[in-house]
């Protein structure tokens, strides 16, 4: 005997919050259900809208006002130490500038810098903001699914000016689940993101290197919850990054590698 | 290496702000509030249990500081530049063909708690007991909220942006 399919069951999904079985149940009901079909597609069409609408914000660059180290120095300071502050950066700024100007104006001009990649600016930091980012989505954790997946490398490969592949975790249990297109500060990136059976999500994060001949060894990065293994070969930095453990990961990472590379 | 504190914060940012600006349409007043509940994890810093998830604890905190300010904003006679920029907003949309602007045009006109509710749900994709923590309400109020919410905005569709919702037929 199953329960009637109430509202609640209605919104639970298109939230994706109901068990695989009532959602079964819930599919079935809606076949001589039409009036509540319609309810469920538009239910869908505001949370994609939705989605959309607001997504864009999450790539738009931080103001320097609301990083954090910006706002511990103002936070914990009593007045006076403000004030003292200002006026003795005013004072050897003054000096300082007297110095310099001296020194620089003797000076070519510096020649610039070949980009390099920075690993942890560039490649780790983005990789890990991009995982805590999308992987708790429930409704869009992908821009592309996976069943599209020929369209999906074609269209990344396309936006990276690089060919992507999806490298095959089936044998450490995760599935491919799809992926999206991210924009870099200075160069395109991608995450692809899969999924085990257990609900744990990976994903691994793709960046086009300006330096094509670089190659560097897995480095590794531990934060709160989730650990990262990144490294860049050739044309692309890559950084993996799950809730596993580090020796778990590190197979994973050697898997990516080595399917990506040979 | 160890992320502290401030890097795990930072890496909330955007998720933050993307929730502040469903709640409160002008961009520099959203990203106020998200300064505000900044600032206020750092100085609440303690009472974070590492570990425990930092992304809804963040969205408690917002959530409190938009309700005070609310508050803050009914006592006062001065109407609060964002609604007065929503009104302007709505005046001159209904032409508009555009989907997703309607919808967000639709969404700046629920009431604040639907609104929140819709928006922790739709769009930041947290499960009804964490929205139901996050708010404060018992989950059968966070329910109906949704509920409530999701019906006027499909009313509001029904006009205009119906025939669009219903090529599907």
């Amino acid at each position: 005997m199953t329960a009637p399919v109430s509202d609640q069951d209605l919104h639970a999904f298109v939230d994706g919050q109901l068990s695989a079985g009532r959602r079964l149940e819930v599919q079935r009901w809606l076949v001589d259900n039409p009036d509540a079909q319609q309810r469920l597609a538009d239910y869908q069409l505001l949370n994609d809208e939705l989605f959309h609408a607001f997504e864009p914000v999450l790539t738009e660059a931080i103001p320097p006002r609301l990083m954090p180290d910006n706002l511990l120095a103002q936070h914990n300071q009593p007045l006076w130490q403000k004030v003292a502050v200002v006026a003795f950066f005013t004072v050897m700024g003054s000096a300082l500038g007297w110095i310099l100007n001296d020194q620089y104006r003797s000076q070519q001009p510096l020649a610039e810098a070949p980009k390099v990649i920075n690993l942890q600016m560039d490649l780790a930091r983005p990789a890990l903001v991009s995982h805590q980012v999308y992987t708790p989505e429930v409704v869009h954790p992908v821009e592309v699914r996976q069943d599209q997946q020929k369209h999906l490398l074609g269209w990344l490969s396309k936006r990276m000016k690089t060919s992507i592949k999806a490298p095959d975790l089936n044998s450490i249990g995760f599935g491919l689940m799809g992926g999206r297109l991210l924009p870099g500060d200075n160069a395109p990136a991608a995450q692809l993101m899969y999924e085990n059976s257990s609900g744990q999500r990976l994903t691994l994060y793709l960046k086009k290197n300006p330096q094509a001949d670089q190659q560097t060894g897995f480095r590794f990065m531990k934060s709160d919850g989730v650990n990262s293994f990144y490294w860049i070969d050739g044309e692309l930095g890559y950084a993996l990054t799950a809730p596993l453990d580090k020796e778990q990961l590190f197979d994973a990472a050697q898997q990516v590698y080595h399917q990506l590379s040979f | 290496m160890k992320i502290d504190f401030n890097q795990q914060l930072e890496l909330q940012i955007p998720s933050l702000r993307r929730y502040a600006r469903s709640l409160i349409a002008d961009p520099v007043l959203a990203d106020d509030l998200v300064q505000d509940c900044l600032e206020r994890a750092l100085s609440y810093q303690s009472r974070w249990t590492q570990g425990s998830d930092l992304r809804a604890w963040l969205f408690t905190l917002m959530h409190n500081l938009y309700v005070n300010q609310i508050r803050r904003w009914n006592r006062s006679p001065i109407v609060p530049l964002s609604e007065h920029m929503e009104s302007e907003a709505v005046a001159e949309k209904p032409q508009q063909a555009d989907l997703s602007l309607q919808i967000q045009t639709l969404m700046n006109q629920l009431p604040f708690q639907q609104r929140e509710v819709l928006a922790l749900v739709a769009i930041e994709g947290f499960s009804y007991q964490e929205v139901a923590d996050i708010a404060g309400a018992p989950i059968g109020t966070v329910m109906s909220r949704l509920h409530r919410a999701r019906e006027s905005m499909r009313q509001g569709l029904s006009s205009d942006l119906r025939p669009e919702l219903r090529r599907i037929k």
